[in-house]
């Protein structure tokens, strides 16, 4: 009864995303315009305390400060649309000129992070799996708990600690020593200990994840035909169960995008690395409402796409999601 | 038909196959977390009794000292008692988990029931309006926050934090209510005329509480991280204000002195609460699925 | 006896499927209840009968038509809401399943006032705790009940404590939709006579539902038959049952099983071939006998 075209079943996916990333920029907007705090110091700095009323409002003027905040969001969205996002207060450039700077290296950090940590998670639910209750399993699910337990900066300094300031193996901070921004030695050096704190901390919850799929795959009936059949526990786990797990394994990749960007965040900030999170940190603090925003919207941007994403690979699996919505609709508001 | 083997078939007598010995009453339950919890709790509410100095005195002689016998946990780079503190300190770390759980749990259940109840049009757009919520970056809601409330105190550090954790409660909340809100008895309950927060609190919330217990305890869990994380970054607890977070932040300087014990010890009651925390929050969730591999 | 309590005017219902599949649940009903009157609802399942009882409710919005309690238009949101209080007690409903229609995590005792504490009405017998007790008496059921779960009681007991709810309010409308479809037929008849006893001391007007002929041909002062969403015979019991007129109303009478071996071998069923349900109207046959008849194509 229910048909599905798929370009109206995406075009309507898209303009939801549309729509999100709509109702985000308004909301941010606001947040950022309606809280409290002078935006001049962050484009004057201490200046600001010697400048006289007149040289404020003056400055609050050049900079477009002084209209109302529907004004400044519609100014800001048409140019935003011919791609010009404003200049940042605090660095006085460009603000895409100034995050260009610095995606790269998070992009490094979280996407190498978020690679080795679902390559590892899958293994090591495989390895938990296949062991179910018996040692190697349990020490896995003892130590993911212990360490899923531990807060990522405690974890960071605890690191630092130990091989940058007492063994003197790795550096502490930055993205590469001064002067040696293309050493790739240097900047891998630079990268391990931000890189494993990200793996570790978030690697134990995925792993448990897809370990407890997993078991609910193995108990399935067409297992046991398949073991009357003859095949051995490796075919079937891996031929069977895995590809049974694998669109949920997907679905918990893009749920998790949110939580390893908003982990990577903190990690830059101990570390002073210098990705956007330290930079929407930074621009958070000081006001500097056009990079924040371009930041924000980034970020969300990337989280509502993988929400989307997430939902779609959830109603191919399974279409009772989908039904459900039409059973729903046939619910009559009472008087 | 004499043969005895027929006699038999259908007669055999079924032997009692279950252990006679009863596991112990505490199996399987987090009984050591618990007690170490209630112990930390405990020496944290009457911290005045333990404390062997005044953790919020700066003895400029004695900063940086190692563990020894005057100073049990040693000091910090301001010469402060670090025994004393955790302890003191302890209080307003629960202190500001519990009630930023207590906040965040008021208004999930709200929220979540308001939107399990509504119209499928209001219930979409009240979850799309979570989800680009969730998608703003937390610490830019924080730092907008704490701007609104001022200056950081125990209260709007707390008050911060419930109003940033509340989306996952609500979500689950939403989708159990949205499962009863159509058994008969809400229905009649409706049709008797009960209002909304009657029927939240005399049905649905009975019908809830024991899937969001988990999550409320996790919350309280991830509470304690969220103060400590924002106090380490200087955007949450000043320095004056003694708590497992703020004491981390001065973590800085004690790297580069290596002064081990200022980063260890706050950081080590920190993970064993939220381990403790964690085992409970475990068991409280219903226990796996316990059948038959068919592997 | 003579004046209407309940008016219900060309009641129409549908419920969405998808977009464009509508599926239509009651169409064009019209009936009314009198005063201290038990009319009984009968057809086969997803003939309209439980949606037609939850319009009556307020629980669903109808798509068209008017219903008047007491002259009361209950579909206008302004009259809904001046008379909230009254509409809301002296209307009470009664579900098929006792097991869902009772909260499972709530005792006897605060189901049975669950209604004063919505409207926060004084019980006449002092406090809750003895109202809920004078109620479960009613229903014949002793105070050692108070503290039960639903789920450590019987089906009938269950259906009597939800009668029990509904009549402490002293409504004047009950309606109960299919309250005996969920129990044992010993427990049937139980339930049957207790509504019976309660109707004739509290004088209510009363909506049965059922599709238990028999049953709706002890209790009920008349009849209406339902197919397909359509009303389309309404009557006296003495009259319906004797002398159905519509081809439906035949067939389905025709059904009841006869306790009697030799009879019942003789009975002919009819069989109903869906006709006599084309666009038309309800007719006045007889005297109080009400008949849909097609109307002849113009």
């Amino acid at each position: 009864m229910i048909q599905k075209n798929p370009f109206l079943y995406y075009g309507k996916k898209l303009l939801s995303f549309c729509l999100s990333v709509f109702v985000l920029s308004v909301l941010v907007f606001y947040i950022a315009r309606l809280a409290p705090g002078d935006p001049l110091m962050s484009y004057y700095g201490e200046r600001v305390e010697k400048m006289s009323v007149a040289e404020k409002e003056w400055a609050r003027d050049k900079l477009g400060l002084n209209d109302p905040i529907y004004v400044q969001y519609v100014r800001w969205l048409q140019n935003a649309f011919r791609g010009d996002f404003g200049i940042s207060f605090k660095y006085k450039q460009n603000v895409l000129t100034v995050i260009g700077a610095r995606i790269g290296n998070t992009l490094l950090l979280g996407g190498t992070g978020f690679v080795l940590m679902f390559v590892l998670a899958l293994g090591l639910g495989i390895l938990c799996a296949w062991f179910e209750d018996r040692w190697p399993d349990r020490v896995i699910c003892r130590l993911g708990t212990v360490i899923s337990c531990i807060p990522e900066f405690w974890l960071s300094l605890m690191l630092i600690m130990v091989f940058a300031v007492m063994l003197r193996w790795l550096p502490s901070s930055g993205a590469y020593s001064i002067g040696k921004a293309h050493d790739v030695g240097d900047r891998i050096r630079h990268l391990i200990l931000p890189l494993s704190i990200v793996v570790i901390n978030h690697l134990w919850y995925y792993a448990y994840m897809i370990r407890n799929k997993l078991l609910e795959e193995v108990r399935a009936d067409y297992v046991l035909l398949a073991r009357s059949k003859g095949l051995n526990k490796r075919q079937i786990l891996f031929r069977h169960c895995l590809r049974g797990i694998l669109p949920s394994y997907f679905s918990i990749m893009a749920i998790s995008v949110p939580h390893v960007l908003g982990g990577t965040y903190i990690i830059e900030t101990v570390f002073s690395y210098p990705g956007i999170g330290t930079l929407s940190y930074e621009s958070a603090r000081f006001h500097d409402y056009n990079l924040l925003m371009i930041l924000c919207m980034i970020s969300g941007v990337v989280v509502i796409f993988c929400n989307i994403l997430s939902q779609i690979i959830n109603e191919q699996i399974d279409p009772r999601i989908k039904a459900q919505e039409v059973v729903e609709t046939t619910e009559v508001k009472r008087a | 038909m004499s043969d005895a083997r027929f006699t038999l078939v259908g007669v055999r007598p079924a032997t009692e196959r279950l252990p006679t010995v009863k596991a112990p009453w505490v199996k399987g339950k987090p009984i050591l977390s618990c007690v170490i919890l209630a112990g930390i709790i405990f020496c944290c509410a009457f911290a005045e009794l333990i404390m062997t100095k005044d953790p919020t005195y700066l003895d400029l002689m004695n900063y940086s000292k190692p563990p020894g016998s005057e100073f049990l946990f040693g000091t910090d780079t301001l010469g402060r008692d670090m025994f004393s503190m955790i302890w003191y300190g302890g209080r307003i770390s629960l202190f500001i988990g519990i009630a930023a759980a207590a906040i965040s749990t008021v208004i999930a259940v709200i929220f979540g029931s308001l939107s399990g109840l509504a119209p499928q049009w209001l219930d979409t757009l009240l979850m799309r309006l979570t989800e680009i919520l969730l998608s703003i970056p937390n610490l830019l809601l924080v730092v907008f926050l704490q701007a609104l409330l001022g200056k950081p105190n125990t209260f709007s550090i707390a008050l911060v934090i419930g109003l940033t954790s509340w989306v996952s409660i609500a979500k689950v909340v939403r989708t159990e209510v949205r499962q009863i809100r159509n058994s008969e008895y809400v229905v009649a309950s409706r049709c008797m005329g009960g209002g909304f927060f009657h029927i939240l609190w005399r049905h649905l919330t009975p019908n809830f509480v024991s899937s969001i217990m988990f999550m409320v305890v996790m919350n309280v869990r991830s509470a304690i991280v969220a103060e400590s994380t924002l106090s380490f970054m200087g955007i949450g607890l000043p320095i004056e204000i003694i708590s497992w977070g703020s004491m981390l932040s001065l973590s800085e300087k004690a790297i580069l002195t290596k002064s081990w014990w200022i980063l260890l010890i706050p950081g080590l009651f920190l993970v064993v609460t939220l381990l403790c925390m964690t085992e409970i929050g475990n068991y409280l969730r219903k226990s796996v699925n316990r059948s038959q591999s068919n592997l | 006896m003579d004046e209407v309590l309940l008016d219900v005017q060309a009641l129409s219902h549908r419920f969405r499927l998808t977009r464009h599949v509508y599926i239509q649940a009651i169409d064009q009903v019209s009936f009314t209840i009198r005063k201290g009157e038990i009319f009984g609802l009968v057809g086969e399942s997803g003939s309209g009968k439980s949606t037609v009882a939850r319009c009556v409710m307020n629980i669903y919005r109808p798509q068209s038509g008017k219903i008047f309690y007491k002259g009361i238009d209950v579909l206008d949101r302004n009259a809904f809401s001046e008379n909230k209080k009254m509409l809301q007690t002296g209307r009470q409903m009664i579900f098929q399943d006792s097991a869902s229609s009772l909260n499972q995590r709530m005792k006897v005792a605060d189901l049975i006032t669950e209604p004063f504490v919505i409207h926060r009405l004084k019980p006449k017998s002092g406090s809750l705790r003895a109202e809920a007790e004078a109620q479960l008496l009613r229903v014949g059921m002793d105070a050692g009940y108070l503290d039960r779960y639903p789920s450590e009681l019987s089906g009938g007991q269950r259906q009597r404590v939800a009668i029990a709810r509904a009549l402490s309010m002293e409504p004047e409308l009950l309606v109960a939709d299919e309250p005996i479809a969920s129990l044992d037929v010993s427990i049937q008849a139980q339930i049957i006579n207790l509504f019976q006893q309660l109707q004739r001391e509290n004088g209510f007007s009363f909506l049965f539902i059922a599709h238990d002929l028999s049953m709706v041909r002890y209790l009920c002062d008349r009849v209406g038959v339902m197919v397909q969403g359509k009303l389309v015979e309404v009557a006296p019991t003495a009259e319906l049952f004797p002398a159905p007129m519509h081809p439906y109303t035949r067939a389905l009478l025709s059904a009841i099983p006869i306790p009697d071996p030799r009879r019942e071998r003789a009975r002919k069923l009819c069989v109903f071939d869906g006709s006599g349900l084309g666009p038309g109207a309800l007719r006045e046959l007889a005297p109080g006998h009400f008949v849909y008849r097609e109307e002849a194509a113009p």
